[in-house]
């Protein structure tokens, strides 16, 4: 058997530790609530099925290419890059929301848990911003 | 982007599975870049210019798209 695609199956296995992993803690300790468990249970085993499914493709000759060529495709690198740009958007304007929402919260009911949350989020707010500032200079040299 | 791949391939009597293939790409990329959803990157515009032994100019209508983006 010849290994097409190396780092597909390096991600297959990482991604079968986790599920088997996974899938044995959940049946060594169980959730107590039967919905968590059932729910634990399918998605560490759709995670297992993913897995071997990826590793089997990384020794086929044929799969590995088409997933080096979806991989490569310029198409799908701008899809992915979009999407994480929107993901990034959406995530900072909620967090605004939130900031925004708290700050209010702690206006009219004066109680300190809304203080916390102010914090925190006011924090990763920040913290976002940062990233984005410094990602922006690194890009703006590089491009 | 406006441009006459389709029309082009249709000519070759080429799928758009054996266009993406020969330009390294997935069909759904053809695909969005026929239906003018999808503006392809100025190498695989070469790519498939080349496949078509046209030009670039010619195959992604740049006079015409041009003057369409003027306008707006």
């Amino acid at each position: 058997m010849k290994l097409y695609n190396k780092k597909g199956l390096l991600l297959g296995i990482f991604w079968l530790a986790v599920g088997l992993g996974g899938l044995i803690l959940e049946i060594a300790r169980p959730s107590s609530v039967k919905a968590v468990f059932i729910r634990d249970i399918v998605l560490f085993s759709l995670l297992l099925l993913f897995s071997l499914r990826q590793i089997v493709r990384a020794f086929s000759a044929r799969a590995s290419r088409e997933d080096f060529l979806e991989e490569r495709d310029e198409r799908n690198r701008y899809i992915r890059l979009k999407t994480g740009c929107t993901m990034f958007k959406v995530a900072e304007a909620l967090l605004l929301i939130w900031v925004i929402g708290s700050a209010a919260a702690f206006g009219l009911t004066r109680d300190e848990i809304w203080t916390m949350a102010v914090i925190v989020s006011g924090l990763t707010l920040g913290l976002l911003f940062i990233i984005e500032l410094i990602v922006g200079i690194h890009y703006e040299g590089k491009e | 982007m406006k441009t006459i791949l389709r029309e082009m391939r249709a000519a070759r009597g080429m799928t758009q599975q054996q266009l993406a293939d020969a330009v390294g790409v997935s069909s759904r990329t053809i695909i969005s870049i026929e239906k003018g959803q999808y503006n392809p990157s100025l190498m695989l515009a070469y790519r498939m210019a080349r496949v078509f032994d046209v030009s670039v100019e010619e195959l992604c209508c740049l006079e015409e798209n041009m003057r369409m983006e003027d306008e707006r």
